[in-house]
C-alpha cells in the first residue's frame, strides 16, 4: 500500500524500499517494499512493535543507511544514488534528529550539545542561538550543566533544543518518550510538537506509544516489514 | 579551516573532562625523555667541541715519542712552541706526587691562553705564557697533596723550582677530560737541569704551529712524508675520539634507556588512543549524523590529536629543558665548566616526535573512528569494523623499528633489543600461563576478593603481560646497575690473590736498574722480576703495511688502535708464569739460530689476524726490524703481572732504548716506603692502584648516577602503561564495584581486590626483573669479566615484594573514585 501525504509535494519519497542483510544460512529480509510519501510540514507517526523494522525505516529515511533496492528522496535528493558523503551533506542541510538515548556528548555541557550543530554548520551567533534554543526549551538556567547532572527528561529538552537549533526542514526523532516515565514523556511531547509547529518543520516519529503517535497528523503501522 | 576551529574547540572540551590525561602524560614521557636526553647530548657535543679545538693547541700539531732535532722549518709567517709531557714525581720537603709534568717552551701557548690564579680557589685570570725558567705553575690538587704553598719549593727530578701560580686552565691538556694526575707546568729550560729524560723514557713531544692556512696547508703537506712511524699529525678529530670515548658510552647507554622509555611510552599511548577512539565512537556517529563527511570526521580527530601533540611537544621540551640540567649536574666531575648552551634543536625534533608516535601509534584507532557509521545513533551496537591484523602490524612495526633506527642508527643493536624484548616476552608469557594455573589451583581456597582481583589479571591477560614487561625490564636495568656497579669493583678485587701487586713501577733507567732492585730489597719489597721495555710501532706484517693488513680487522676503533699506538715491546728467557703457550713453542723449544723471534699475545693476534711463521716488522728509535712470529699465548691480564702483548727472545731486542717495568705489592702500613724510593730514583713513573681504582669508582658512580636518573623516566613511562589500564578499564571497574557494593560487598573487600591486582603485577614485575638481572650478571660476569659468578638471593626477597607494595599502592591512588562513588550513581551513569 501506498502511503500519501494529506496536502502538498512530498519533501520524502520512498518507493519500493527494500531492506535485507545476509545472516550465515540465508538472507533476512527487514523492509520488503515501503513506499511513502511526506508533505512538507506534516507529522507522520510510524509506529509498530518492537522490531517490526520501524527504527531501520527511520535510518533509511534519513539517508543513515541506504536500501537494498527501491530509492528514496528526500529534499530533492535521491539518498540511494548518493554516497555517504554525498548523504551527509543533505543531512547537514536539511535534517535533525531526536533519540531515544539522547545522544548528548558527556564531556560537553547543554550549552555546548546545542552549540556543536551549528559549528559543524559554521553558524552565526551560535552562542546566542543556542542559549535561546535552550531557554525555550526551560533550560536557561541549566547552560552549563553537564549530561550526567540533568535528569532524563532535561537531557531529552536539551536534545530536542539541539536538533531545533539548525532550524532543519525535517526532523526523524526515534522513541523520544521511550526512555522517559509517563509525565515527563508527555512534557517532552509536548515541547516536540510546539516546536514543530512553531518552526514549520516536518516531523517523522518513530514510536510504539499510541497515544503519542495520536498527535500527529498522519499515522502509519509497521508490520513484518510492511507499512499498512 | 572550520573543521580545525571545530576540532580545537572539542578538544578544549575534552581537555576540561579530563578524558585526555592518559595521552597527555604518555606523550609527556616520552617528549620529556627526548628532550632531556637531546638537549643533554648537544651540550656533551659542544663540550667536545669546546674541548677539541683546545686541545689541539695550534693549527697544526706533531706529536711524537722522540725529539725531533731536524724538524722541518716551518715558513716565517707561523709561529712554532713546544710542550715535553711525562709523568714524574713532585717533591716536597717530605712529601710526593706523581705529576704530570709539562714542559714548554717561549711561545707557548700559541692560540687559547692559559689560566691562571694567585692562590688556590682565588679568581683566575688569562695568560698567554707559560712559566719563566725556576718557576712552576701547579694544579692546586697538588698543593694540596704536597702540602705547599704558593712560594714553596719542588724538586722535579734534579731541578728545584718555586710553586708561583696555580694553574686553572690549560686549552691543549689532552688524554680526557679527567686526568688522574694533577700538572705541574715548568720552562723547557729547566728540563735539561731535571735529568729526567732519558732514552727510553715514556715523553711525549708535541710541536705546535699556528699561522695563516696559507702557509700552514703547504706546510703539512710537505712535513707528511718525512714523519716517521709513531709521530703523527694531530687533528680535531683525532684527539676528539680518544677524549670522547668513555663519554660517548654513557651517552651511548642514555640513548638506549630513553629509547626504552619512549618505546614503553608509545605502548601506553597506542592504549590510550584505542582508548580515544572506543569513547568517541558516538562523538564520531553524531557529527556524521550532523553532516560531516568521513574525512572530515578523521581532520577533526587528527586535528585533536596533532594540537595535543604539540602541546606536550612544547611542556615536554620545557621539561626536558630543566632536567638535563641536573643530568649535566650529575655528570659535571667529567665535564669541563662553561659548556654552551644547546640549540633548539632537540625542542622541535621533540615537537615531530610526539607528532609522529601520537598520529602513528592513533592510526589505526583514527582509521576506525572514521568508518564509524551514522546509523550507531540508531544501534549503538555498530561497532566500526576494526583494521586488519596485518595492516595493524605493519603500522607499529614500522613505527617501532623507525623510533629504534632514530636513536640507536645500529642495525646490530636493534636486532639485539628485539632478540632480547622477544625473550623477555617468553619470559612474561610463561610467567603470566604459570600465574594463572597457580591462581586456578589456589581459587577454591582464598578469599573471594583476593579471588576476583588475581582473575581481573587473568582476564586481561595483554594488558596483564604488557605491564609486566614494562615495569619488569625498568626495575632490571635499576637492578643490573645497581648490582654490577656495587660489586664489579669489589668482586674484582676480592679474586685477586692476596699479595697481588698494587703498585706498578716505569721508566727504570737502566743504569739504575741494578740499584733499583737491590733498595726493593733492602727494604724488603717482594716484587716482579724487571722487564725491559722497548717503546715501537708494528708497522707490517708479512712486509704488508699495517695499512692495508689492518682491514681484516672488524672494528674501526681497533684499526685505530693498532695503527696508532706504540706497544710496550719486552724480552724474556723464561715464559711469564701467568702466561700459557697456546700454539707454537717458546725459545728454550726452539734450536738457537740467531734469528730474532716473537711471541704474540692471541687476542692480538686474533685481531691482526697474525698466524704462526708470520714475519713482523717493528719500528723502533729510528730503526726497522723484523721477527718471526713463533708462539701464541695467553696472558693473564687481570693478575696485576706485568704483561706484555709482543716478547722477543733474549738478544732480540738488543741494542735499543730501553727502560724497566715491575710491579709490587706494599700493605697500606707500609705506603712510607715510596717516598725514599722516589726520591732515590725520580726518573720513576709510580702507579697506584687503589688510588687509580679509587677514582674509576667515583667516574662509575657518576656515570651510574647518570644512566639512574634516565631510568626513572622508564619507571614513568612503565607507570604510565598502569595508567593506561586503569584508565581504559575504568568504566568496566566501576561498574564492577557498583554491582559487587549493590549486592553487599564492603569497601575493606574491594580494597583487598584491587590490592590483590595491582600487588601482584607488580610482584611479578620483580620476578622478571630479577630473573632478567640475574642473567645479565651472569653474562657479564663469565662472558665479559671472567670474574667467578654468584647469585644474589637478596634481591629475590626485596624486590618482588617491593615493587608489589610501590605498584599496589599507584593502583590504589588510581583507583579510589570505585571506592568512593555511591552505588547508586556508578550503575546510573
Amino acid at each position: 500500500m501506498n502511503s500519501m501525504p494529506q496536502n502538498g509535494n512530498p519533501v520524502l519519497k520512498a518507493t519500493n524500499v527494500v531492506k535485507s542483510v545476509s545472516m550465515p544460512d540465508q538472507d533476512l529480509t527487514i523492509l520488503s517494499g515501503i513506499n511513502l510519501d511526506v508533505a512538507p510540514a506534516e507529522s507522520l507517526a510510524i509506529v509498530g512493535e518492537s522490531g517490526s523494522g520501524k527504527s531501520t525505516l527511520l535510518g533509511l529515511l534519513a539517508g543513515l543507511d541506504v536500501p537494498s533496492s527501491g530509492s528514496i528522496h528526500l529534499m530533492g535528493s535521491q539518498l540511494d544514488a548518493l554516497t555517504e558523503d554525498e548523504r551527509a551533506g543533505v543531512r547537514a542541510a536539511h535534517v535533525g534528529f531526536v533519540f531515544q538515548s539522547f545522544q548528548l556528548l558527556p564531556n560537553l555541557t547543554a550549552l555546548e550539545n546545542v552549540m556543536l550543530p551549528l559549528e559543524i554548520a559554521d553558524g552565526n551567533n551560535v552562542q546566542e542561538r543556542a542559549k535561546e534554543m535552550l531557554a525555550k526549551v526551560g533550560l536557561g538556567k541549566r547552560l552549563h550543566h553537564y549530561p550526567n547532572q540533568l535528569s532524563g527528561g532535561e537531557q531529552q529538552r536539551v536534545a530536542l533544543a539541539r536538533a531545533f537549533v539548525t532550524e532543519p526542514d525535517i526532523l526523524f526523532a526515534d522513541e523520544p518518550t521511550g526512555n522517559l516515565d509517563t509525565h515527563t514523556g508527555e512534557a517532552i511531547a509536548n515541547q516536540l510538537f510546539e516546536l514543530n509547529q512553531s518552526h514549520d518543520t516536518t516531523l517523522i516519529l518513530v514510536t510504539h506509544d499510541m497515544t503519542l503517535a495520536q498527535r500527529c497528523q498522519r499515522t502509519v503501522t509497521m508490520n513484518a516489514g510492511l507499512l499498512s | 579551516m572550520k573543521h580545525i576551529i571545530l576540532a580545537l574547540r572539542l578538544l578544549l572540551r575534552d581537555w576540561r573532562s579530563g578524558h585526555l590525561n592518559l595521552l597527555l602524560v604518555a606523550l609527556l614521557v616520552a617528549v620529556t625523555t627526548h628532550n632531556t636526553i637531546g638537549f643533554h647530548s648537544e651540550r656533551i657535543e659542544k663540550a667536545m667541541e669546546v674541548q677539541a679545538s683546545n686541545l689541539l693547541g695550534g693549527d697544526l700539531v706533531i706529536k711524537s715519542p722522540v725529539a725531533l732535532e731536524n724538524l722541518r722549518q716551518p715558513p716565517d709567517s707561523v709561529q712554532t712552541a713546544r710542550a715535553v709531557e711525562f709523568s714524574s714525581v713532585v717533591i716536597a720537603g717530605d712529601a710526593m706526587q706523581l705529576a704530570s709534568i709539562k714542559a714548554v717552551s717561549d711561545l707557548y701557548p700559541l692560540k687559547t691562553p692559559l689560566k691562571i690564579s694567585d692562590a688556590p680557589f682565588e679568581p683566575d685570570y688569562t695568560i698567554q705564557r707559560g712559566p719563566q725558567p725556576g718557576y712552576a705553575w701547579v694544579e692546586s690538587r697538588l698543593l694540596n697533596v704536597l702540602g705547599i704553598n704558593i712560594g714553596d719549593p719542588v724538586d722535579v727530578g734534579d731541578s728545584q723550582l718555586v710553586v708561583e701560580k696555580v694553574l686553572t686552565f690549560e686549552p691543549d691538556r689532552g688524554g680526557s677530560f679527567y686526568s688522574f694526575v694533577p700538572r705541574l707546568m715548568m720552562h723547557e729550560a729547566d728540563l735539561a737541569n731535571a735529568n729526567l729524560i732519558q732514552t727510553g723514557s715514556r715523553v711525549e713531544y708535541y710541536y705546535q704551529f699556528a699561522g695563516p692556512e696559507s702557509a700552514i696547508t703547504p706546510f703539512k703537506t710537505a712535513l707528511e712524508p718525512t714523519l716517521e712511524p709513531g709521530q703523527s699529525i694531530l687533528s680535531i678529530h683525532s684527539r676528539q675520539r680518544t677524549v670522547s670515548a668513555a663519554l660517548n658510552r654513557a651517552q651511548g647507554y642514555l640513548q638506549l634507556a630513553s629509547l626504552m622509555a619512549i618505546l614503553l611510552a608509545s605502548v601506553a599511548l597506542a592504549m590510550g588512543a584505542q582508548h580515544f577512539s572506543e569513547t568517541r565512537y558516538d562523538t564520531a556517529a553524531l557529527l556524521r549524523c550532523f553532516g560531516l563527511r568521513s574525512n572530515q570526521i578523521l581532520m577533526v580527530f587528527t586535528s585533536q590529536l596533532i594540537a595535543l601533540a604539540l602541546i606536550s611537544g612544547l611542556l615536554g621540551g620545557a621539561l626536558g629543558w630543566l632536567l638535563h640540567f641536573s643530568l649535566m649536574e650529575l655528570l659535571s666531575g667529567l665535564l669541563p665548566k662553561d659548556i654552551p648552551l644547546p640549540s633548539a634543536k632537540p625542542f622541535f625534533s621533540g615537537m615531530v616526535l610526539a607528532v609522529i608516535i601520537l598520529i602513528g601509534f592513533s592510526l589505526p584507532a583514527l582509521i576506525q573512528l572514521q568508518r564509524t557509521s551514522p546509523l550507531r545513533v540508531l544501534r549503538r551496537d555498530l561497532t566500526p569494523s576494526p583494521l586488519s591484523k596485518s595492516l595493524l602490524y605493519a603500522i607499529v612495526l614500522v613505527l617501532i623499528g623507525g623510533l629504534m633506527f632514530w636513536y640507536t642508527r645500529d642495525p646490530v643493536l636493534i636486532a639485539a633489543i628485539i632478540l632480547g624484548s622477544l625473550l623477555a616476552w617468553i619470559v612474561t608469557y610463561a610467567l603470566t600461563a604459570i600465574f594463572g594455573l597457580i591462581i586456578k589451583s589456589i581459587g577454591q581456597r582464598s578469599s573471594l576478593s583476593l579471588q576476583a582481583g588475581l582473575r581481573n589479571l587473568s582476564r586481561r591477560q595483554l594488558s596483564t603481560r604488557v605491564q609486566l614487561l614494562g615495569f619488569g625490564l625498568t626495575a632490571m636495568a635499576m637492578l643490573i646497575i645497581l648490582l654490577v656497579r656495587g660489586e664489579l669493583i669489589n668482586t674484582w678485587q676480592k679474586q685477586l690473590p692476596e699479595q697481588a701487586p698494587n703498585h706498578f713501577v716505569l721508566n727504570v733507567l737502566p743504569h739504575e736498574a741494578d740499584q733499583f732492585e737491590q733498595h726493593l730489597q733492602d727494604n724488603n719489597i717482594l716484587s716482579q722480576p724487571l722487564y725491559p721495555i722497548i717503546r715501537g710501532r708494528l708497522t707490517h706484517i708479512n712486509q704488508q703495511p699495517m695499512q692495508q693488513a689492518a682491514t681484516k680487522e672488524s672494528g674501526a676503533e681497533d684499526e685505530e688502535e693498532a695503527l696508532n699506538r706504540e706497544l710496550n715491546l719486552s724480552w724474556a728467557r723464561a715464559l711469564p708464569s701467568d702466561n700459557s703457550i697456546v700454539s707454537g713453542d717458546w725459545w728454550d723449544a726452539i734450536p738457537e739460530d740467531g734469528k730474532r723471534r716473537v711471541s704474540i699475545e692471541q687476542r692480538l693476534a686474533q685481531r691482526l689476524n697474525i698466524g704462526l711463521g708470520d714475519v713482523l716488522t717493528f719500528f723502533v728509535a729510528s730503526q726497522t726490524f723484523e721477527a718471526e712470529v713463533s708462539s701464541i699465548r695467553t696472558v693473564k691480564w687481570e693478575s696485576f703481572q706485568p704483561n706484555f702483548y709482543l716478547m722477543f727472545n733474549p738478544g732480540g731486542l738488543e741494542g735499543l732504548p730501553t727502560t724497566y717495568l715491575t710491579s709490587f705489592h706494599l700493605e697500606p702500613e707500609r705506603k712510607a716506603l715510596l717516598k725514599p724510593l722516589v726520591q732515590n730514583f725520580p726518573a720513576i713513573t709510580l702507579l697506584e692502584v687503589d688510588v687509580i681504582l679509587k677514582q674509576v669508582r667515583a667516574i662509575l658512580n657518576q656515570v651510574s648516577a647518570a644512566v639512574e636518573f634516565i631510568l626513572l623516566f622508564v619507571l614513568a613511562a612503565g607507570l604510565t602503561i598502569t595508567l593506561a589500564t586503569l584508565i581504559t578499564t575504568m568504566p568496566q571497574r566501576y561498574r564492577e564495584g557498583a554491582i559487587m557494593r549493590t549486592l553487599g560487598a564492603t569497601r575493606r573487600q574491594l580494597v583487598i581486590q584491587q590490592w590483590a591486582e595491582f600487588f601482584a603485577i607488580g610482584a611479578l614485575s620483580g620476578l622478571v626483573a630479577c630473573f632478567g638481572a640475574e642473567m645479565a650478571r651472569l653474562g657479564i660476569y663469565l662472558k665479559l669479566l671472567s670474574l667467578p659468578y654468584t647469585p644474589n638471593p637478596w634481591i629475590w626477597i626485596i624486590v618482588p615484594p617491593l615493587l608489589g607494595l610501590l605498584i599496589g599502592l599507584a593502583g590504589q591512588i588510581s583507583s579510589k573514585r570505585i571506592l568512593k562513588q555511591s552505588p547508586a550513581v556508578a550503575l546510573r551513569e
